[in-house]
C-alpha cells in the first residue's frame, strides 16, 4: 500500500503540474486562446477603467453590438458596450462598473433580442472572459439560488443540479482550471493572439461596434422563429428591471430600442409570440414611465441582413439613422436626452 | 453519478481511503462501507429508486434464506417463480410498460377496435437490467442448490448494489462475486496498479473515441435523410465504435475500479470486432450477458441438445430475448433477429466453435483469410447496428436503403459537421493499441511491463493529455439507458 500510495501522490505531481502549467499559460495569454468575443468584452472593460466618458452607451446583446454605429448616431458622444450573446444580466454588471467608476453617462440605449430574454446562449463566457469578479459571480448565484431559475440553457451546458455545484464550477471557470478549457486549446493551439488583436483594433476604431455577419442578404431564420410563445426568464427580467432601477436612481434616460429582425424570420415568428412580447412591454412600461420604449418587433428587408441575426453593413447604416431620428426627436421631450 | 465526472473523481479516492484505513479492520464493516457507498452512487442519480434496489435485495435474500432449508419441490418451485416475477415484474413495468400498451393499441386499432388506454410517463431506474439479471441469478443458482443461500445480509446487499458495476454490468453471477465479500481482502498492490491502467484505458475508450464518434455519428443518424450512402456507412462505423468504445470502457472502469478495493469481475469485452465469425463475436461482446442468457435461458431451453429445430428455436429465443433486453422498441428485436440469423448456419453447420483462440495469436499480422473473415463478421455487425440506432425500423430500412443506392460511391458529405478526420485517426491509433494488446485482459494491460518508469509513466500522462485535449462535450454512458 505504501508503495501505491507513493506512486501515485508521485504521478499525482506530474499531472498537476502539466496542468498547473495549462492554467498558469490560459491566465498569462487570454487572447492567445479566447474567441474573438474575448478582446470584445476586454474592451469594455478598458472603456470602463480608461479616462472616456460618453455621454450615451449602448448596452445590449451581439444584435445592438452590429446595429447601432456611433460614428452615424453621433460620434462625438456615444460608446457601443453591447456584448454578443449577453441578456441583461451582463447589462446590468456594465451599467454597475461604470457607475462605480464614476462614469454616469446622460442616456443609455438598451437593446436586447427578445430571446435574450428568454435565457442567455453564452453563458458562462462572461465569466470565462474575465467580465465578472468573483464579487459578481457570488451576487448572481445567491440570486439564482434565490430564484430557483436558471438563465442559461442547462441542457447544452450539462450542469448539476445541485446549486453549490454550479457556482463551484463558475469559480473554476473564473480561475481558467483547465477541464473547462481543453476544446479551446485544442481549436486554438494558443495561436489566436494576431487575430484577437486585430478584432480589438476593429472594436476600438468602430467606437465598439462589431460586424457579425457579412453577407449582403439573408433571409435565414432567427431564434425568435423556433419559440412559440415568449416566456421572459423570471431572473434575467429581474436584472432588466435592476438596470432601469439603477438607471433612474443615478438620473440616466433609458430608452430601449429593439434591434430590427430580417422579413423571412418576421413573416414566421408565431403570433403568440408576438403577443406574449408585445404584453410583456406594456407591462414594463407602466412600470417604468420614464424609459422610452421602441421595443416592438420591427423588420428591415433580408437585404439588410449579413447572417440570420445580425445586420450587415448597409442594414447598420439605415437603422443607425433611424436611431439618430429617433434620438433627435426625442431631446425636443426629454431633457436627458444628448445628442450634439 | 458517472465514472467520468469530478464527481466520481471525488468520491472515489474518498471511499478508497476509508475503505483500506478505515473499515479495513473489520469486514463486515468494509462490507457496510461498500453498501452505503454503492447507495450513495446510486442515489446521487435519484434517491427514489434506492427503495426498488433495497426491495430487490429484501425479497431475493428472504427467499434465498427460505431455499436454503426448503425441500418440498413444488414450494421451491413457487419461490423461484415469485423471486422471478417480482424482479421481472420491476423491469416489466418500468421499461416495457409503454411499449406493449402501444403495440396492443396498434394490434387493436388494426383489428377493427381501436381503444385509448392512459399511457404513463415512466423513467425508467438506471441500471435495472443489469441489477434485476444479478438478483435473479443468485435466486436460480440458490434454486438449483449451485450455490449456497447467504446469511450475511450485508454481503449479499454489497453483492446486489455493488457500485463499480451496478448501473452497466458486468452482470455478475452470484457464484463468482457474492463469496469475494466472504472473504477478508488485502491489498495487492500489482491488482490495483492494473486496476488503474484499466481505468484510464476505460477513460480513454469512453471520453475519446465513444464522445467523439457519438458526435458524428449522432449528426449522421439524425439527419440521414440528406446524406449520401458513404456517409451513412460512416455514421453506422461511428456508431459501432461509439457503442464498444462507450460499453466497454464502462467495463473497463468497473473492473479497474473493482480492482482497486481488492475484486475480480468477470471480463465483459474481449476483443470482439477482432472476430473471424459471428459466434466468435457472441462469445467475446458483452460476455457477462452472453453467459447469463446462455446459462438460464438456453441451456434450460434444452440448448442445441435437440434437433435442428429446437436449435433453431433457441437460437431466435436468444437472440430475441436478448434484443429485447436492450430496449422497449422493435429495432432492437430486429436487431436481434439479425444476429439470430447470422449465427444460426454456423450453429447448424457445427462450425460454431471454430475460433476459440485470439487471432493470429503470437503474431503481429493476422493471415489474408483470417483479416477477410475480420472484415466480413465486423461489416455485419456494422449492419446490424443500424437497426440497433435507428429510432425506429423505418429510419433503419431508409438508412440501409440509401446506402444500397448509387450515393454509396459518391464522396461522403458532412454539411453542418466538421470534419471528421481527427476522430478517424483517433480511431485508427485505437484500433491498432487494441490490436497490440489483443492477448490481454484489456489493450493497455501489458504496454511498458518491463520498461522503466519514467516510460510507463510518460505513456500514461499522454493518455491523459489525449482524454484531456480531445474529450468530446461529456455523454452520458449508452447502457445507462439499458
Amino acid at each position: 500500500m505504501k508503495l501505491f500510495l507513493h506512486n501515485i501522490f508521485h504521478f499525482s505531481i506530474l499531472v498537476f503540474t502539466f496542468f498547473t502549467i495549462i492554467c498558469i499559460c490560459l491566465n498569462l495569454f487570454p487572447e492567445s486562446w479566447s474567441s474573438y468575443s474575448y478582446p470584445i468584452t476586454n474592451n469594455i472593460k478598458e472603456y470602463i477603467e480608461s479616462e472616456m466618458d460618453k455621454e450615451i452607451v449602448v448596452i445590449g446583446d451581439s444584435r445592438a453590438k452590429a446595429g447601432f454605429v456611433p460614428k452615424i448616431i453621433d460620434p462625438n458622444s456615444i460608446y457601443n458596450l453591447s456584448i454578443g450573446g449577453a441578456t441583461p444580466i451582463s447589462g446590468y454588471y456594465t451599467l454597475k462598473k461604470m457607475l462605480e467608476k464614476q462614469k454616469t453617462p446622460k442616456t443609455i440605449i438598451l437593446s436586447y433580442a427578445p430571446f435574450h430574454l428568454i435565457f442567455d446562449d453564452t453563458y458562462p463566457r462572461p465569466i470565462s472572459e474575465d467580465f465578472f469578479t468573483f464579487k459578481e459571480i457570488s451576487e448572481l448565484y445567491s440570486e439564482i439560488n434565490k430564484s430557483d431559475t436558471m438563465f442559461w440553457d442547462i441542457e447544452k451546458l450539462n450542469y448539476s443540479k445541485s446549486n453549490f455545484i454550479n457556482l463551484s464550477q463558475a469559480y473554476l471557470i473564473k480561475i481558467k482550471f483547465p477541464t473547462f478549457f481543453s476544446a479551446e486549446i485544442k481549436n486554438s493551439k494558443f495561436l489566436r493572439g494576431s487575430d484577437n488583436r486585430r478584432v480589438k483594433n476593429k472594436v476600438v476604431n468602430n467606437m465598439g461596434t462589431f460586424t457579425y455577419g457579412n453577407r449582403e442578404y439573408c433571409d435565414d431564420y432567427n431564434q425568435e422563429t423556433k419559440y412559440i410563445e415568449f416566456n421572459e426568464n423570471k431572473l434575467i427580467s429581474k436584472y432588466l428591471k435592476n438596470i432601469l432601477n439603477l438607471a433612474d436612481t443615478n438620473n440616466i434616460q433609458v430608452i430601449y430600442i429593439t434591434a430590427p429582425i430580417n422579413k423571412a424570420s418576421d413573416n414566421i415568428i408565431k403570433q403568440k409570440f408576438r403577443e406574449d412580447y408585445s404584453s410583456y412591454f406594456s407591462s414594463l412600461k407602466k412600470e417604468f414611465p420614464k424609459v422610452i420604449f421602441y421595443s416592438e418587433l420591427r423588420s428591415f428587408g433580408n437585404q439588410y441582413f449579413g447572417d440570420a441575426s445580425h445586420l450587415n453593413n448597409n442594414g447598420r447604416i439605415k437603422f443607425s439613422n433611424q436611431v439618430k431620428t429617433i434620438l433627435l426627436d426625442e431631446v425636443r421631450t426629454h431633457n436627458n436626452v444628448y445628442i450634439k | 453519478m458517472f465514472f467520468n465526472s469530478i464527481e466520481f473523481a471525488i468520491f472515489l479516492p474518498i471511499v478508497f481511503i476509508l475503505y483500506w484505513f478505515v473499515t479495513v479492520i473489520n469486514l463486515k464493516l468494509q462490507n457496510f462501507l461498500i453498501v452505503v457507498s454503492s447507495y450513495f452512487f446510486y442515489g446521487w442519480w435519484d434517491w427514489r429508486f434506492l427503495f426498488l434496489i433495497l426491495f430487490s435485495t429484501i425479497v431475493d435474500y428472504s427467499i434465498g434464506m427460505v431455499l436454503k432449508t426448503e425441500n418440498n419441490q413444488t414450494k421451491r418451485k413457487v419461490l423461484l417463480w415469485t423471486s422471478i416475477l417480482v424482479n421481472l415484474g420491476f423491469l416489466g413495468f418500468f421499461k416495457y410498460y409503454n411499449f406493449f400498451l402501444e403495440n396492443f393499441v396498434t394490434a387493436f386499432s388494426f383489428l377493427g377496435n381501436p381503444i385509448n388506454p392512459q399511457g404513463l410517463n415512466i423513467i425508467l431506474p438506471v441500471g435495472i437490467s443489469f441489477y434485476t439479471f444479478q438478483t435473479l441469478s443468485y435466486t436460480i443458482d440458490v434454486y438449483k442448490r449451485n450455490l449456497t443461500a447467504t446469511k450475511d445480509f450485508v454481503a449479499f446487499s454489497a453483492f446486489v448494489s455493488f457500485f463499480p458495476q451496478l448501473v452497466a454490468g458486468p452482470i455478475e453471477r452470484a457464484t463468482n462475486l457474492l463469496p469475494q465479500f466472504y472473504k477478508k481482502r488485502t491489498f495487492d498492490y500489482s491488482k490495483a496498479v492494473d486496476g488503474l491502467r484499466q481505468i484510464l484505458w476505460g477513460l480513454f475508450k469512453k471520453i475519446v473515441i465513444a464522445d467523439n464518434c457519438a458526435e458524428f455519428a449522432n449528426q449522421i443518424f439524425n439527419n440521414s435523410g440528406d446524406l449520401n450512402g458513404s456517409t451513412l456507412v460512416l455514421g453506422a462505423i461511428f456508431f459501432t465504435f461509439q457503442i464498444y468504445g462507450d460499453f466497454s470502457g464502462y467495463s473497463d472502469i468497473a473492473i479497474g475500479t473493482s480492482r482497486l478495493f481488492g475484486f475480480d469481475l468477470t471480463q465483459n469485452f474481449n476483443f470482439p470486432y477482432f472476430s473471424r465469425d459471428i459466434a466468435e463475436f457472441w462469445r467475446r461482446w458483452h460476455i457477462s450477458l452472453s453467459t447469463w442468457f446462455r446459462d438460464y435461458l438456453y441451456i434450460p431451453l434444452g440448448g442445441s441438445r435437440g434437433g435442428t429445430w429446437m436449435k433453431v428455436r433457441n437460437t431466435f429465443i436468444i437472440f430475441i430475448v436478448s434484443g429485447f433486453w436492450h430496449g422497449a422498441n422493435w429495432t432492437f428485436i430486429i436487431w436481434g433477429t439479425l444476429n439470430a440469423i447470422y449465427f444460426l448456419p454456423l450453429l447448424l453447420t457445427n462450425n460454431n466453435r471454430n475460433n476459440l483462440e485470439t487471432v493470429a495469436q503470437g503474431k503481429f499480422f493476422p493471415s489474408i483469410k483470417e483479416l477477410s473473415f475480420m472484415l466480413l463478421t465486423f461489416g455485419m455487425t456494422v449492419f446490424a447496428w443500424i437497426f440497433f440506432r435507428a429510432e425506429n425500423i423505418g429510419h433503419a430500412i431508409s438508412y440501409i436503403s440509401e446506402i444500397l443506392s448509387p450515393s454509396f460511391f459518391s464522396i461522403p458529405k458532412f454539411p453542418g459537421i466538421r470534419k471528421p478526420l481527427i476522430t478517424i485517426i483517433l480511431v485508427l491509433i485505437f484500433v491498432l493499441i487494441e490490436w497490440t494488446g489483443r492477448e490481454g485482459q484489456f489493450a493497455i494491460e501489458g504496454f511498458g511491463r518491463g520498461r522503466n518508469k519514467l516510460f510507463r509513466w510518460g505513456f500514461y500522462l499522454i493518455i491523459i493529455i489525449i482524454i484531456y485535449l480531445f474529450n468530446s462535450s461529456s455523454q452520458e454512458f449508452i447502457y445507462f439507458q439499458f
